[in-house]
């Protein structure tokens, strides 16, 4: 059993030293207290490898939680954008060491990319709009300009359609930073949804069999 | 009845991680009784529920960094064992949380009971 624990451990060096013994030593406890045998372990826990993803995940979805709920103003958003991006990769770790079926796992990563790439292809997209707002209405005022001497009221109308446009433009563009963010922390809350549901399922299906 | 519908504090409402909150209610309860180690509170719990095991350490960590446990150690067949035992805040949140199971379990019921 110690040496079941000690391989766990070998896995979990990303978690800070002192939550790392607390976990651990709270499992050895435990096995003890429970006196499961080597066998018993790998059919509860899977291989040390397997539980040491668990416990990962577990630790990084319970911080995560704790974090939000506890240090929203302390911890800057970018911070917890840097822990949430961990926490993807720890998810589709999980999601393989998992006892998911292979094909399955892949279909979910597979879903998740997609969703991925589809959000930025609309924030590139959007953004890309708001660029040729901006810069398309600063072109068309100065060509506005330039033919004020010809003819006033066509100068005029360009110079005024070419203000509106980069008005829109600059005007949106706080919007479009906004949507950029609530996208990505949707995209999160999805991950670390599916990272919940893969860890209970791992954790029933092995006490299951 | 139109009683339950609006304003209910967070913990009333349940919705969220029922499992989790319930998790914390369990624990306190069984620790306000008496002080309890890991393994005694899991069979203690698991004698009446089947609750996801993996979930115990983080919910008792969690607890005592919220202040609602405290934690000793006392030697035990040459070795350490962490005992688990409750603050008067715990206490307060455990009377909070057996009301809101309360009048969860009461809704639940209206729904799925007879008639």
């Amino acid at each position: 059993m110690a040496d079941y624990l000690k391989e766990t451990a070998s896995y979990l060096r990303s978690v800070p030293d002192e939550d790392r013994a607390e976990l651990l030593r709270y499992y050895e406890e435990y096995f003890s207290d429970a006196g499961f045998d080597q066998e018993t372990l790998v059919s509860k826990y899977g291989t040390p490898k397997q539980f040491s993803r668990t416990l990962l995940a577990e630790y990084l979805l319970d911080n995560d939680e704790a974090a939000e709920k506890m240090t929203e103003e302390k911890i800057g958003q970018a911070a917890q954008r840097r822990n949430s991006t961990r926490l993807v990769w720890i998810v589709v770790l999980a999601l393989f060491a998992s006892p998911i079926l292979l094909p399955v796992a892949i279909a979910i990563v597979i879903g998740l990319v997609a969703i991925a790439m589809a959000i930025l292809i609309l924030l590139v997209a959007g953004f890309a709009t708001l660029i040729f707002l901006v810069l398309g209405g600063l072109y068309t005022f100065v060509a506005g300009l330039a033919v004020l001497s010809s003819s006033l009221a066509t100068g005029l109308f360009f110079t005024g359609v070419g203000l509106a446009m980069t008005g829109i433009g600059v005007f949106l563009f706080p919007v479009a930073v906004r949507v950029v963010w609530v996208l990505v922390d949707g995209f999160m809350n999805l991950v670390k949804f599916i990272g919940r549901k893969v860890v209970r399922r791992t954790k029933r299906q092995q006490e299951v069999a | 009845m139109l009683h339950h519908q609006r304003n209910f504090p967070a913990y009333e409402r349940m919705d969220i991680h029922p499992q989790a909150v319930i998790l914390d209610g369990l624990i306190l309860a069984l620790v306000a009784k008496e002080p309890q180690y890991g393994y005694s509170l899991n069979q203690a719990i698991e004698e009446w529920v089947a609750i996801n095991e993996s979930s115990m350490y983080p919910t008792l960590r969690r607890l005592t960094k919220e202040g609602l446990l405290t934690t000793y150690d006392e030697p035990y067949e040459g070795r350490l064992r962490r005992y688990y035992n409750i603050t008067e805040l715990g206490e307060v949140r455990l009377a909070e949380l057996r009301g809101a199971w309360q009048h969860y379990a009461h809704g639940i019921d209206r729904i799925l009971g007879e008639g």
